[in-house]
């Protein structure tokens, strides 16, 4: 193989290896308030980590366990990224079926203020490629944080995870939203009962 | 005997984040040995931990034992030395929630249990939250309750009482890990609690210990004529003074002032049954571990306080304490008689660097035929057992009058 054949082939593995992450990252996007939080921050780490192979081996057993069902496309997703990783067919197919995104109700407050771990939060937002915007609301007494935009949002949410960690949140909800529309009924709650505390100047610019 | 899943997950204890070796050891509590170990192994894959190699291949082994997806050799990280070394204190400004919530534990939990609580310094795992982290080091017999059904059910009652504190579990006669060695040495006692229902003898001390102590009685055959008969069972939670850095074994060390855990405690309650060979004078100084490592003017009374049996501290006193310079009382006190606690040489060790250079006395003073000392002398090595091992307490009238009764109990239990 020659040094340009080498050189492409390893652009198409980490392009592959990317793309398996974007999947897994929608996915656990999309799982957000139907697996628990505790486990779902952890997924979130080990995909930001770097760690494919312990997600999938761990995702799809969970979703059996739990009796979790996937849509046809989150499915996909699944197959995109666990199933490329290695996870048995086996278990990718026996993951219960679900004909339509579950939708369970689920109530956010706003949360304007700005305390350390939310300025810290700021900080590392602003200063990340791509970001949009930052939101802060509460579901009970947890904080959720929510991004628009950002370029590798499953490494901006490993980040913040481990931000909030620091600060006391033993289970860190951060959903980084890489496109502009909320993939769920659940972040759509999210974004209506949020507090912006940050939007980036290039939305401005982009209005007028 | 421990369920060895558990055993693993003491291992890993400083490896992990605490609050993922607390789900795992929930999970080993309720039979869910295999999804324990999925969650642990993947954690530490994610992460690329290094383990040192016996710890690594008792996890691969584990894994593959309990059929989980991920090939574990395949996933973790090659193995590597241990190279963190964790370091813990014995107080922290949230001490007083702590031991408030440990006075609330139900009183099943506490029942042939001793409790130490030290206060981790430094982070675990690669998303760890905020520090000091609390650490709950339990005690228990070799035939007590097991390891990781006890560490669920106490951290779960400290939750509900709204304190995240890691709990480790311990077994008397098992080999202690480095980390675990640290944490003790560091650590407070809570001896409101009752003594242990039974200990193991050293005969009976399995692995490193055994090995161990077979080496030191080997290496100090020549040992004084007075100490021959110091067959002491382990203990566990006898702790020395702080020694933040692994030494290697020496004898030396063997004949060191040792004290086990709640022996305070169990000082107030001597039975008169107890074997006239063990009447030594009490301990010079009461003062708990931790606060012997704290400045304390000399000639200062110190009034040995019990954390779970005396009021709810204020914060204030270990401030006053500290300032007042009192840890030095250890120092001044009378020197123990024959088979006392304090070492040849009679002093306590003094503040952190006291570990630094043993005195001379103790230096030329080997351990006894049957006293090993291993815990804190430095062989830390993590071998497939474990890192370090434990000691056999040198004669302690305390101790062993302690020793017989729990032995005479666990006959009745």
């Amino acid at each position: 193989m020659s040094a340009v054949g080498g050189r492409q082939q390893a652009e198409l593995a980490e392009s592959a290896g990317w793309v398996g992450t974007a999947l897994a990252h929608e996915l656990l996007l999309r799982l957000a308030g139907r697996l628990p939080g505790t486990l779902l921050w952890r997924l979130r780490e080990w995909l930001a980590a770097g760690g494919q192979s312990s997600v999938a081996a761990v995702l799809p057993r969970e979703l059996l366990r739990r009796r979790v069902g996937l849509t046809d496309e989150e499915r996909e997703l699944l197959i995109g990224s666990a199933g490329a990783w290695g996870a048995k067919p086996r278990l990718l197919d026996a993951v219960l079926p679900l004909p339509a995104p579950e939708e369970a109700p689920v109530l956010f407050a706003p949360d304007p203020v700005l305390d350390a771990a939310a300025l810290t939060a700021l900080a590392i937002v602003k200063s990340h490629p791509g970001t949009l915007e930052l939101h802060q609301a509460r579901r009970g007494g947890q904080r959720v944080l929510v991004v628009f935009g950002g370029d590798a949002p499953w490494l901006l949410t490993g980040t913040l995870q481990r931000i909030l960690r620091a600060h006391g949140d033993r289970t860190p909800c951060v959903e980084v939203l890489p496109n502009p529309d909320p993939p769920t009924a659940y972040h759509r709650a999210a974004v209506s009962g949020s507090a912006a505390l940050w939007r980036s100047p290039r939305l401005a610019t982009a209005a007028s | 005997m421990d369920d060895p899943i558990h055993e693993l997950l003491l291992r890993l204890a400083g490896r992990l984040d605490d609050d993922l070796l607390a789900d795992a050891r929930e999970l080993v509590a309720v039979g869910e040995d295999g999804h324990a170990l999925e969650l642990v192994t993947a954690a530490l894959a994610a992460d690329a931990t290094p383990l040192p190699p016996p710890v690594r291949a008792e996890l691969v082994n584990a894994a593959a034992a309990a059929r989980i997806d991920l090939d574990a050799d395949a996933a973790l990280a090659p193995a590597a030395p241990d190279t963190t070394a964790h370091r813990f204190s014995a107080t922290a400004d949230a001490d007083v929630p702590v031991v408030a919530a440990v006075r609330e534990l139900p009183n099943r939990l506490r029942e042939g249990v001793r409790l130490r609580l030290t206060w981790r310094q430094t982070p675990a795992g690669p998303a760890p939250t905020p520090l000091p982290q609390p650490v709950l080091l339990v005690e228990t017999a070799a035939d007590g309750r097991p390891g990781e059904v006890l560490a669920y059910q106490v951290g779960a009652a400290m939750a509900r009482s709204g304190v995240h504190v890691a709990v480790e579990v311990l077994t008397s006669g098992r080999p202690l890990t480095s980390y675990h060695a640290a944490a003790l040495r560091d650590s407070t006692p809570l001896s409101g609690d009752a003594p242990l229902r039974a200990a193991s003898p050293p005969e009976r001390v399995e692995s490193v210990v055994a090995e161990v102590v077979q080496q030191v009685t080997e290496s100090h055959r020549n040992a004084p004529p007075e100490d021959a008969h110091d067959e002491r069972p382990v203990d566990l939670f006898a702790v020395d003074e702080p020694a933040p850095r692994p030494v290697p074994m020496r004898g030396w060390q063997s004949g060191r002032r040792r004290r086990g855990f709640g022996e305070q405690a169990a000082e107030a309650e001597v039975d008169d049954d107890l074997p006239e060979a063990d009447e030594h004078e009490p301990l010079p100084s009461p003062v708990p571990l931790a606060r012997r490592t704290r400045p304390r003017p000399v000639g200062e009374v110190v009034e040995q306080s019990d954390a779970l049996l005396d009021p709810i501290p204020n914060e204030g006193t270990w401030t006053d304490e500290w300032a007042s310079g009192d840890w030095a009382l250890a120092e001044d006190a009378p020197p123990p008689g024959p088979g006392g606690l304090t070492a040849a040489g009679g002093s306590a060790p003094g503040p952190h660097g006291a570990t630094a250079a043993p005195s001379p006395a103790a230096a030329t003073r080997p351990c006894s035929s049957g006293a090993a000392s291993c815990f804190e002398d430095g062989d830390y090595q993590h071998t497939a057992a474990s890192a370090c091992a434990l000691r056999v307490l040198p004669g302690s009238g305390t101790i062993s009058g302690k020793s017989h009764r729990s032995q005479s109990r666990s006959g009745h239990s």
